[in-house]
């Protein structure tokens, strides 16, 4: 017996059958499954519009709260300015500090958006329906704040245009063999792909915003929505441009994260002179990424009710996704010790050296963070569904993995061949106003964006629900998917 | 003959296909059909054909501009000012790999992203046959009737099959986008162009914007800058002119031996390369003038009032330059004195 | 008219054995090169700003201790690895001069070069450079006050070398040996440094290469150092 809903009547009409024990299947598995369990389209709209339209007072408090960060980092970043760099503690041997780190942790944590709704997408992979368009979210707003860190680092900000590859009367372009210029090129492009990869599949969800809100929001919403009807060659062409910037923008986003650490690895300081560190640090960004999606699930299942569409198959399916980026970052760091403990050369010794000694305490919280706590507890199903442990969970990887990045940084640098130049590195107060200060930035600018973009793709939960179907085997009713295409 | 555009809704998959069926049945083609829904239906559950679509193009055509930047970036920027960095040759493969493959992704994807928007004639700015109900489920059917009695008959299918609404329209009221796309591109073309052009005028200085340049504004007292401060009385004591301290005075200074001393000094630095060194006409430079350099120890200087020496050198005459910028009044009133003691005249002034 | 540009590999040789690390080419080239005085607050913040260092390694117990001296300054490498990370080329090989040059008006100050050195001699501005009264008198017109947030390192006294080729030129006649020496190796009381052209087969630079002490600080590395370094016996402090 095959059950298509997208049959004889409207996809979100239930068909309970006659059989009770299997009407029971069929309400369990409503429960379970969100593309089981379809609801009229106009009502879920309802949901998404009006917990756009919710701004209570939480959320003006939260907007305060962060807004009020976000000027702590502008006015920190308007002394250093005026004063120098030398108000921070950078050094002669530590002349890269969190400002860097904060460049690879804020474009790790936009890693996983893109990979979930691309790579996910074309492996036809249902659970991330409801998440793609939370997780681009923080692609393109982590990558918009780790675009800040390297124009914050910079000595001579006013000169910032000689960077940029445009004639000038100095007749001088870029040196492309600098590492940094590969990395600005990778960002822009992956910041470029990654917008009109979301916008391309945000336009339906803008025509449903348009068709069923007034005001400002719908002039908006006219606008930005390009007059999308949703005719068979519209989804036609969109399908086709979806498959073809995922195609480009998977090694894109690869390439984003290797050009960051060979800013790293093509440099010969001991630690930093490493061809493992181009997947390491994907692997790594994945993992904080990944956690960083959970994390603003989490959150916005709280605060915007979004429980319907945010289920416990989600976590699970995400803590999973969590548990094997675990195994991965633990394979990659463990290849990279295991490489300079046994070379013995001296150099890479005097950094485990300090690792285990002076930065005992950061690099022991760092394994705790990044292996005991996801490896430890994320093979259970309860502790993933569970939406307090889950929170738990990713704040200690953020946690470890923003070590992980300073260390390498900061900490790497201040080991190096001639060793009356070693220093130690402590950070000064505007590092970490400015670090502070710029996450505070992001969880602003992504709360705004949550009262003005659908972040749920609502088609492509339609999409699901409408496909989905099940199957009777036996005694038991199972879902099944197909395709229509 | 007036033609229509009819939509019709309805809230199932089968029900629209079987009504695409016997509106095509009625004589209307395929193209003058659209089906709309908020899900993307493959056409073939519909009964219908796959609609064309042209990608190939855009992102080939993008891919080889990406090329071409990449090309320039690393093959012919670095053959227009070469400079050698650390052993590398200029255009190494290894990083010209990285180029070509940053710049022809971004193309692929904007190339794709362009034929998106070209092919589905995005943004639409004419009013389109529609209903809002379509985001909530309805599925749309859009039949372009040719005359008033297919638009019966169509109609007639609508309502056999419970259509949830029906609309019927002139065709007129829904014009081609034809002018005002293009102008929409070429407006936008337009403001790209301006985008490039105006930081072109700006690196090219052709506009000059005050803009921060702290290595001009240095502390260092520069070789040809007047003379400087004395040294603290308890400094060891040096050789040579010794200095006043302070701004020099505006008016005429007295004809002193420390005067000609310091106008010694400045002489040296500003007037003899051109004027020489004993004040003869014949320094390194004034030596190649034509008409000569005049001579300072002659008839010719003597004839001039310390006034008129005092404005040449502050304003310039013929070849020479003015030395206002840098010469305060009383450096030249120095320079005025050193130039009387070289065999002109007795200063008149000064007494 | 002798045209000297290309034909010089100004070459500059440490004698460990004469340095008895008394600093006066620190000073010198800090008079030199506008290097302003950092405070004791910058200096305990590591950011001692001169282009030259003294390193100093302690060998043995106490109190059989000897104090070992390593002068260290840009060691105008072949090779250089500062140069191919900059964006902006504001390091990068002169091959006029045949030196490793660092452009302050191109500087954006990515710092990346400072972290590619091996040596960690390139030193950046991290404050506006200030200098008490009445030092600011004694600056050297020929060289640049740099600006905060650039890059600087030892130059080899380039505005030295350029004065002394043009001085040549217009007396047309070639580059003496020893004509031009940069300040340290002026004020090094103990003659410890020497510099010269190692391309002139009788300057006393060239005449010093070819010697069973000499080596090259972290030659491994591949950077082909324009400093040579002649091997320490013994300098003993504390016995």
């Amino acid at each position: 017996m095959l059950e298509s809903r997208a049959d004889s009547s409207p996809f979100w009409q239930p068909h309970d059958p006659e059989d009770e024990h299997l009407a029971e299947q069929v309400e369990h598995g409503r429960e379970e499954h969100l593309l089981l369990d379809p609801l009229p389209p106009a009502e879920n709209n309802a949901i998404v519009l009006e917990s756009m339209n919710k701004t209570g007072k939480a959320f003006w408090m939260a907007v305060l709260g962060l807004g009020g960060l976000t000027l702590a980092f502008l006015a920190t970043w308007i002394v250093q300015i005026f004063s120098g760099i030398g108000v921070t503690g950078l050094n002669r041997s530590v002349m890269w500090g969190p400002y860097i780190a904060n460049l690879i942790y804020f474009i790790g944590i936009g890693h996983a958006g893109t990979f979930i709704s691309a790579a996910l997408r074309l492996l036809r992979m249902d659970f991330k329906r409801p998440i793609a368009r939370a997780a681009e979210l923080i692609t393109l707003f982590g990558l918009a704040v780790a675009a800040l860190f390297p124009i914050i680092h910079v000595g001579r900000i006013w000169k910032l245009f000689y960077m940029m590859p445009i004639p000038n009367q100095r007749e001088l372009w870029p040196n492309f063999r600098s590492a940094l210029f590969w990395d600005m090129t990778a960002i822009t492009t992956y910041i470029i792909g990654s917008t009109l990869f979301m916008y391309l599949a945000l336009l339906p969800d803008l025509a449903m915003a348009r068709d069923h809100s007034t005001g400002w929001r719908r002039k908006i919403y006219r606008a930005l929505a390009l007059g999308w009807r949703g005719t068979e060659g519209e989804w036609h062409k969109m399908e086709s441009t979806s498959n073809i910037l995922s195609y480009v923008i998977i090694p894109v986003m690869f390439s984003v994260h290797t050009g960051v650490s060979w800013n790293l690895a093509m440099s010969i300081q001991p630690g930093w002179h490493s061809t493992v560190f181009g997947p390491f640090f994907v692997a790594g960004a994945l993992f904080s990424g990944v956690a960083a999606v959970i994390l603003v699930m989490i959150v916005i299942r709280k605060t915007m009710r979004f429980g319907y569409f945010l289920r416990e198959e989600h976590f699970n399916a995400m803590g999973l996704f969590l548990l094997i980026m675990s195994f991965t970052w633990i394979y990659f760091y463990f290849a990279e010790w295991i490489t300079n403990w046994y070379g013995n050369l001296p150099m890479e010794k005097a950094i485990q050296r300090m690792l285990t000694g002076d930065l005992a305490p950061l690099f022991y919280l760092m394994l705790f963070a990044n292996i005991v706590v996801p490896v430890g507890t994320l093979w259970s199903r309860r502790v993933r569904t569970s939406l307090p442990a889950m929170f738990v969970i990713c704040v200690f990887i953020q946690i470890g993995m923003y070590i992980e990045r300073v260390v390498i940084v900061s900490g790497f640098l201040s080991r190096n061949e001639l060793p009356f130049n070693w220093v130690n590195y402590t950070p000064h107060l505007p590092e970490v106003l400015i670090t502070i200060g710029t996450f505070g930035f992001l969880a602003l600018m992504y709360l705004l964006a949550t009262r003005v973009v659908p972040i749920i793709p609502l088609w492509e939960v339609y999409e699901g629900q409408a496909m989905q179907a099940t199957r009777r085997i036996g005694r038991a009713i199972l879902p099944t998917r197909t395709e229509s295409h | 003959m007036t033609k229509f555009m009819l939509l019709g809704l309805f809230d199932n998959v089968t029900t629209t296909a079987t009504v695409v069926g016997e509106v095509r049945d009625l004589g209307i083609k395929d193209s003058e059909m659209e089906i709309m829904s908020n899900i993307p239906y493959a056409s073939k559950i519909f009964g219908r054909k796959t609609p064309r679509q042209w990608f190939l193009p855009f992102a080939l055509g993008g891919m080889a501009v990406g090329v071409l930047i990449a090309f320039f970036m690393s093959y012919i920027t670095p053959r227009l000012y070469p400079i050698e960095v650390g052993g590398q040759g200029l255009t190494p493969v290894p990083p010209s790999a990285i180029m070509y493959f940053e710049f022809m992704a971004l193309f692929t994807m904007l190339g794709a992203f362009v034929g998106f928007l070209l092919q589905n004639r995005f943004p639409i700015l004419v009013r389109q046959m529609y209903d809002e109900r379509i985001t909530e489920g309805y599925i749309g059917v859009q039949v372009l009737a040719p005359s008033e009695a297919v638009m019966e008959q169509v109609v007639k299918v609508f309502e056999n099959h419970h259509a949830a609404v029906v609309k019927r329209e002139d065709a007129a009221g829904f014009p081609d986008q034809g002018m005002r796309h293009l102008l929409f591109w070429g407006g936008l073309g337009a403001a790209g162009l301006v985008a490039v052009l105006v930081p072109l005028l700006l690196t090219y200085d052709v506009v000059r914007l005050p803009w921060i340049n702290t290595m001009k504004d240095t502390v260092v007292v520069k070789a040809q800058e007047g003379p400087r401060r004395a040294a603290p009385p308890d400094a060891v004591p040096i050789q040579g002119p010794v200095l006043i301290a302070g701004q020099p005075a505006t008016e005429r200074l007295p004809d002193t031996p420390e005067s000609r001393e310091r106008g010694a000094a400045l002489f040296s630095i500003n007037c003899a390369m051109c004027h020489g060194p004993a004040g003869n006409g014949e320094g390194v430079v004034g030596l190649k003038h034509f008409p000569e350099t005049p001579p300072l120890d002659g008839e010719r200087a003597a004839a001039l009032s310390d006034d008129a020496i005092f404005l040449v050198i502050t304003n310039g005459k013929n070849r020479m330059p003015s030395l206002a910028e840098n010469l305060s009044p009383g450096d030249t009133w120095d320079i005025v004195n050193y130039v009387r003691s070289l065999g002109g005249a007795p200063a008149e002034a000064g007494q | 008219m002798a045209d000297n540009t290309t034909e010089h590999k100004w070459t500059m040789i440490v004698d460990l054995d004469k340095c008895t690390g008394c600093q006066a080419c620190v000073v010198a080239c800090s008079a030199e090169n506008n290097i302003p005085t950092p405070s004791e607050d910058e200096i305990l913040r590591g950011r001692g700003n001169q282009w030259i260092r003294i390193e100093r390694y302690w060998e043995g117990e106490y109190p059989n201790v000897k104090a070992r001296f390593l002068p260290v300054f840009c060691q105008q490498c072949g090779n250089a690895p500062c140069e191919p990370v900059c964006p902006v080329y504001a390091s990068y090989h002169s091959e006029q001069e045949n030196l490793n040059v660092q452009v302050y008006n191109r500087c954006v100050g990515t710092r990346y070069c400072g972290n590619n050195c091996p040596y960690r001699v390139r030193i950046f501005n991290y404050f506006a450079p200030h200098f008490d009264e009445p030092l600011e008198q004694q600056l050297n017109p020929d060289v640049t006050v740099r600006s905060p947030g650039v890059m600087e390192k030892c130059t080899f006294c380039i505005q030295r070398i350029r004065r002394g080729r043009e001085t040549a030129n217009a007396e047309n006649r070639p580059l003496e040996d020893g004509e031009v020496v940069p300040a340290c190796v002026q004020a090094c009381p103990a003659d410890a440094l020497v510099f010269g052209d190692k391309y002139d087969e009788n300057s006393r630079v060239a005449q010093m290469v070819p010697n069973e002490r000499q080596f090259k600080l972290l030659e491994h590395m591949g950077t082909e150092p324009a400093v040579y370094y002649l091997k320490g016996g013994e300098t003993h402090v504390g016995e």
